[in-house]
């Protein structure tokens, strides 16, 4: 497989976790581009043009809310986790934690396979 | 005009109004902040060079405002297969249908080389343009069907309650093949109607001796023509989409309804109106005996086409009727 399939699925498993990083991020008030970095700050690269859009459709489907701050050097949109997000992100994280689970059974399975060969 | 003014100026033409002014000052917004930080890096005040940088890694303005817009679909991934597979199918029966009838043309009667590609060249044509049509139309129906689909919502799986399940079993499920052969039927009824109709007719020789083709189809037909093609083509596209999903719901059992108005209106002034089989008895006389006797042909058939009206009228209105009745004894 060229790099540019590899680097197409590396980004299409990063769309699948970055909701339940968003919404963990978010739990304190933040504006778009403290996000954007404070992911890149733990290893998640998301591109501008996925985050932006993202929050705004979280908050579309109500798991964010945001609001326009000018009271600094330029005005700023902060997002927050809503109600409903907070209710969403345990379930989303025991998804997460399954997924994982499974991943690794699935890892040590192909293992012993290996090492019996 | 600086350059962040007109890239967000350029973002904003590409997106819809509604959200337009908000997401344009969130934009602004992180762009600035980009700048700023930048600045603070490089231990210098923000300059063109920077904001090019800034403005080239935040992305062209197209695909930022295309990155807001829900995608769209004229006719979706779900639906897409069964568009392609219904057009192959129309297409290939048109263009076999106009091969056979060339061929047969071209047989029926002595020509030159010259003539034969002339009308193999004609029919081409004429294939090519009925084609790009029934391309319209196909794409036309399955844009409202898409349309349709969106609009309907999935049952509430936490809300849904077992007990208000009524106690008769409904016919709403559709297997896959039952509406088939409706398609194929109403394929062929477009097909014949919109290729065919001008050449249903008979020749015969005047007084002297002339041969006139008498087409047996009036003028008066192809002003149904239209309406008649768009409750076909709606026919067609609302068979595919019970295909699709399987049952009849509430949207498709109201789109029945109406197509089913629809025809009945069309079939009262097809009935009511002029006749759609050619009536030429004042000029008959002038074409000697075999146009006397064409005509009375013709006569006999305009009046067998309005019984045939007629009957196509009244039998779902008693069928309607009859509906009636029992659902008021039932209540």
């Amino acid at each position: 497989m060229n790099d540019i399939g590899l680097e197409s699925i590396s980004l299409e498993m990063r769309r699948g976790v970055i909701v339940l990083a968003v919404l963990s991020l978010l739990q304190e008030e933040q504006y778009g581009y403290s996000v954007l970095k404070q992911l890149s700050d733990c290893g998640m690269d998301v591109d501008q043009g996925t985050l932006y859009p993202l929050l705004r459709r979280l908050e579309a489907q109500g798991l964010l809310q945001s609001a326009w701050r000018v009271e600094e050097a330029r005005p700023r949109r902060y997002y927050l986790i809503s109600t409903q997000g907070k209710a969403a992100l345990p379930k989303l994280r025991e998804e997460w934690n399954t997924i994982v689970s499974a991943l690794e059974r699935i890892s040590h399975r192909l293992d012993g396979k290996n090492e019996s060969h | 005009m600086n350059l962040i003014d007109k890239y967000i100026e350029q973002v904003g033409d590409n997106l819809p109004r509604k959200d337009r002014e908000d997401i344009l000052k969130e934009i602004r917004s992180i762009v600035e902040d980009m700048l700023e930080s930048r600045s603070q890096i490089a231990g210098k005040p923000v300059d063109e060079a920077m904001t090019i940088d800034v403005l080239k890694e935040y992305g062209s303005p197209k695909n930022v405002a295309t990155s807001y817009l829900p995608p769209r679909y004229l006719i979706g991934p779900r639906l897409y297969p069964t568009f392609l597979m219904v057009l192959k199918l129309v297409l290939g029966i048109m263009a076999l249908v106009v091969v056979v009838v060339t061929a047969v043309s071209l047989f029926q009667e002595p020509r030159t080389v010259e003539m034969a590609v002339e009308l193999v060249v004609k029919k081409l044509v004429e294939l090519l343009g009925s084609m790009l049509s029934v391309l319209g139309n196909v794409v036309f129906v399955f844009a409202i069907v898409e349309w349709a689909l969106a609009q309907s919502r999935p049952e509430n799986e936490e809300t849904w309650d077992p007990r208000s399940l009524d106690g008769e079993v409904k016919t709403d499920v559709v297997k896959p093949w039952s509406q088939v052969p409706d398609i194929i039927l109403t394929t062929i009824a477009l097909l014949i109607f919109n290729l065919f109709a001008s050449q249903f007719g008979a020749t015969i020789s005047d007084a002297a001796g002339k041969q006139i083709f008498i087409p047996a189809i009036s003028n008066v037909f192809y002003t149904y023509l239209p309406w008649l093609n768009l409750i076909w083509v709606l026919g067609i596209g609302l068979n595919l989409a019970l295909i699709r999903t399987g049952k009849w719901q509430t949207w498709s059992r109201w789109f029945e309804a109406g197509l089913n108005i629809a025809g009945m209106v069309l079939l009262i002034l097809m009935a009511s109106g002029p006749s759609i089989i050619t009536d030429f008895s004042d000029k008959a006389a002038m074409l000697g005996q075999s146009g006397v006797e064409l005509s009375n042909i013709y006569n006999g058939i305009s009046i067998g086409v309005k019984s045939l009206l007629i009957i196509l009228i009244f039998v779902p209105v008693i069928e309607w009727v009859e509906k009636g009745v029992n659902l008021l004894r039932k209540k």
